[in-house]
């Protein structure tokens, strides 16, 4: 009976939704409503997240498990951020000072680990694979857009050399087509194997 | 089966080895040859060891810890001679003497094996489901093919027919003690005595008392020794060889003497009769019985085969590489590095930026904006991660500019967390940020749902006036056009398809990191984004052509650095990557 309600609730929400899309204008309202239920339940699981990554930091710090400092520091800026959430607006330029000038450099330093490990990794294929037919033309593509990119290939409108650099910029397109053309067919064909029952995400089996 | 023949040693090495494991002389010349594997004796065709019997030996060991059993030695010397029925009796609780000198390991086995049906053990419930099936059998056609294969055997071990008289007599004689069974009344009585199990065979398949003697099964005979084959099993190949060498030997005299025996005690007719079925055996093919194997079966011993073989393979032992030359050219790399980026970044000078960068997609949207209506209504999508702020705030910046008015009004949508404070400051740097009118639509986690709840301007049904919207209104007039800032092509994609299917009138336009650029350009393609700008190259274009900004000439400089150094690393670390890699296969265990 379980499964018959999730399938039941599933099969029902899924095709008022695709519905949506043909008949905007009745189904509307219903479909509003539908998606403010969603986001309700989205921001309940966020603060259930919440409640649980604060009862782990909380016991790891009560028991003085390894690591108990940081605990401490999660602790700390969580409880500090929330009270300057609730007692200063998000306009205010001290809380948005505190929040930003601690996330942008954090998450850039990041991302610029990410850069030299997407180096390192690159040569680390060189190395094991040897000079293949890949691996050269991957060192090959990738030394010749980033160079493109320069800017240092200053040429006219209409001559060979241009179309050949609007030819090279055109290359990584091809493949961003045959990528996406991939997403939409399996995107079709998941959303049709949950509207008709075969995947069930939503419950067991 | 394929193998490398060293040239110098001789040794048979895998495929794969690159040098040969015994003198370690390379094999790079060497060609594969195709060697074929040992032919199977009659002793290996008739091997009764599955492969699922391979626990055995750990069976036997855990019995022998706990004292239950003895080594195998002692059974094989015949100083502990092993009943005939012991084995069938292990988990035969019906047995009439079950109480009597059983010892108490034997007990514990059998209530386990009343309890448990699965503790019976695999090769003990193939015994008897085999046993049970040759009651059921009406047992004289698979009998005689099964004689008439124990006869080719006898045949391939030098046994002449006319000296065996017939292949189940023989069976009667003991291999383990030599037990003279020439005497019928001694046969009858270790017959009688021992096995009970062999009476209630015999009786299902019809045989009379007298018949015993004449015609036992071998499958009996398998029985009566499952234990010492076990024992001897575990004790090694060698030891098992040599019991059933002498299991061979001491065959042939007490075969003669058994045939004697039972000529004399046969009736006229029987006698007959046996030589009919001897002559009719003889006709008779001889099958061997067939070793199924499919073919994932096949695959998975090939695979383990492989496994083996790559395992054993010698490799080449990598010298570890002098730790301190490398960390000094870590050290000259990073310095360089950092030094490079200061000095192009506090350079203040600002840079030649590249004119023909500015392309159809960078046009449309510059077009978009300057065509704008008087207090036009724009939405702005913030859907990036604080990381990308610098970037899309060098992208974004001179679009916003041209294309919000001081007196618009802005919808600002994010749904990132931290989406409401970069929007905040990035319309907090624009020139007209103090006469902008926000209206601040809140955050949305999923950026579906935000899509969807953009393209629908309509009320949701069911309203409760006292409880807060978890979703603030919409203007009711729709925008005049939106901007989508993202930092990911899954992001922007998600707003592009929900918005260009559900409000196909309004343009839309994509400022985006470099990385999510060349993935969205299909969109633009098909024509459902009407402009789109990506990434630091984009923004330069763009800055060059309206010529009223200097934020990214500012930077130009240090970008062409770090990409100049980061192509002297791919190409400098190629080569002495490949390097490494032609030492390392010249280096190997000599």
């Amino acid at each position: 009976m379980k499964k018959v309600l999730t399938v039941v609730i599933g099969l029902v929400i899924g095709m008022t939704v695709l519905a949506g899309y043909l008949f905007q204008a009745p189904l509307g309202p219903v479909l509003t409503l539908v998606v403010d239920w969603g986001i309700l339940l989205i921001g309940l699981t966020g603060l259930l997240g919440i409640g649980y990554l604060l009862q782990m930091h909380i016991v790891k710090l009560i028991r003085c498990k390894k690591g108990a400092f940081f605990s401490v520091v999660v602790l700390l800026a969580f409880f500090v951020t929330l009270a300057a959430g609730f007692l200063l607006p998000d306009q205010n330029m001290f809380f948005s000072n505190l929040i930003l000038n601690v996330q942008i450099p954090v998450e850039a330093s990041l991302l610029a680990i990410l850069a030299v490990t997407l180096i390192y990794t690159s040569l680390h294929l060189i190395r094991t694979r040897g000079w293949t037919p890949m691996s050269v033309g991957f060192l090959i593509s990738a030394v010749v857009t980033l160079f493109l990119d320069l800017g240092y290939l200053q040429m006219g409108q209409e001559t060979f050399a241009a179309g050949l650099v609007i030819f090279l910029r055109q290359l990584p397109l091809v493949g961003a087509r045959g990528i996406l053309l991939g997403m939409a067919l399996g995107g079709l064909i998941v959303g049709l194997r949950i509207l008709l029952t075969i995947d069930r995400p939503y419950g067991e089996g | 089966m394929s193998t490398l023949v060293c040239s110098d040693c001789g040794f048979e090495n895998a495929l794969a080895a690159e040098r040969c494991q015994k003198c370690g002389a390379l094999l790079e010349d060497v060609a594969a040859e195709e060697i074929s594997p040992p032919l199977q004796s009659a002793h290996d065709d008739f091997d009764p060891m599955t492969p699922a019997d391979d626990d055995l030996p750990g069976l036997l060991n855990a019995l022998k810890q706990n004292g239950d059993i003895g080594t195998g030695e002692g059974y094989l010397s015949g100083e502990q001679p092993l009943d005939s029925s012991a084995s069938e009796d292990i988990f035969d609780s019906d047995a009439p003497d079950e109480n009597e000198d059983i010892p108490e390991w034997l007990q514990r086995i059998r209530s386990r094996a009343s309890e448990e049906a699965d503790s019976i053990g695999e090769i003990t419930q193939k015994i008897s489901a085999a046993r049970q099936s040759l009651t059921d059998e009406q047992g004289s056609g698979q009998h005689e093919i099964f004689q008439s294969w124990l006869n080719s055997i006898r045949d391939q071990k030098g046994i002449k027919e006319d000296e065996t008289p017939s292949g189940d007599v023989d069976l009667l004689a003991d291999p383990a003690n030599g037990t003279d069974t020439t005497d019928t009344t001694d046969s009858t009585e270790v017959s009688d005595g021992g096995s009970d199990w062999l009476s209630k065979i015999r009786k299902g398949r019809g045989k009379l008392p007298h018949d015993e003697i004449q015609e036992p099964s071998s499958l009996d005979r398998e029985g009566d020794s499952l234990l010492q084959w076990l024992v001897a099993l575990e004790d090694g190949d060698g030891q098992l060889t040599q019991y059933s060498e002498e299991f061979t030997d001491k065959k042939t005299p007490l075969v003669e003497k058994t045939r004697q025996t039972v000529i004399n005690h046969q009736a006229p007719g029987d006698e007959t009769k046996q030589q009919t079925s001897t002559e009719a055996l003889k006709s008779a093919d001889i099958k061997k019985p067939v070793l199924s194997v499919s073919r994932s079966e096949k695959t998975q011993a090939d695979q383990l085969s492989a496994t083996i073989v790559d395992e054993r393979t010698s490799r080449p032992i990598r010298e570890p590489s002098s730790g301190s030359s490398n960390r000094l050219l870590r050290l000259i790399f990073g310095v360089l590095l950092i030094a490079g980026l200061s000095l192009s970044l506090f350079i203040n000078n600002d840079a030649l930026l590249p004119q023909e960068h500015l392309q159809l997609h960078h046009r449309a949207l510059l077009s978009w904006a300057e065509e704008l209506p008087p207090r036009a209504s724009l939405l702005l999508v913030f859907d990036y991660q604080a990381g990308f702020n610098h970037e899309l705030t060098l992208v974004a910046k001179p679009i916003l500019e041209k294309a919000i008015q001081a007196d618009g009004e802005i919808s600002i949508f994010a749904s990132t967390a931290s989406g409401v404070l970069l929007s905040r400051r990035q319309l907090g740097g624009l020139e007209q940020a103090e006469s902008l009118l926000i209206n601040d639509l809140g955050y949305f986690p999923v950026p579906a749902y935000g899509a969807y709840r953009v393209a629908n301007h309509t009320l949701p049904d069911w309203q409760i006036p006292d409880l807060p919207e978890p979703v603030k209104s919409l203007p009711p007039g729709g925008f005049d056009g939106i901007l989508i800032l993202s930092d990911t092509y899954e992001g922007a994609r998600t707003w592009v398809e929900q918005l260009s299917a559900l409000t196909p009138g309004t343009p839309l336009n994509l400022l985006l990191t470099a990385q999510a650029g060349p993935l969205m350009m299909p969109y633009f393609d098909s024509g459902q984004v009407n402009g789109v700008v990506s990434g630091l190259v984009d923004a330069a274009g763009v800055e060059a052509e309206i010529e009223e900004s200097s934020a990214v000439a500012n930077r130009w400089r240090a970008y062409q650095t770090g990409t100049l150094m980061l192509i002297a690393t791919l190409v400098i670390g190629a080569l002495i990557a490949t390097d490494w890699v032609g030492n390392a296969e010249g280096t190997g265990p000599e």
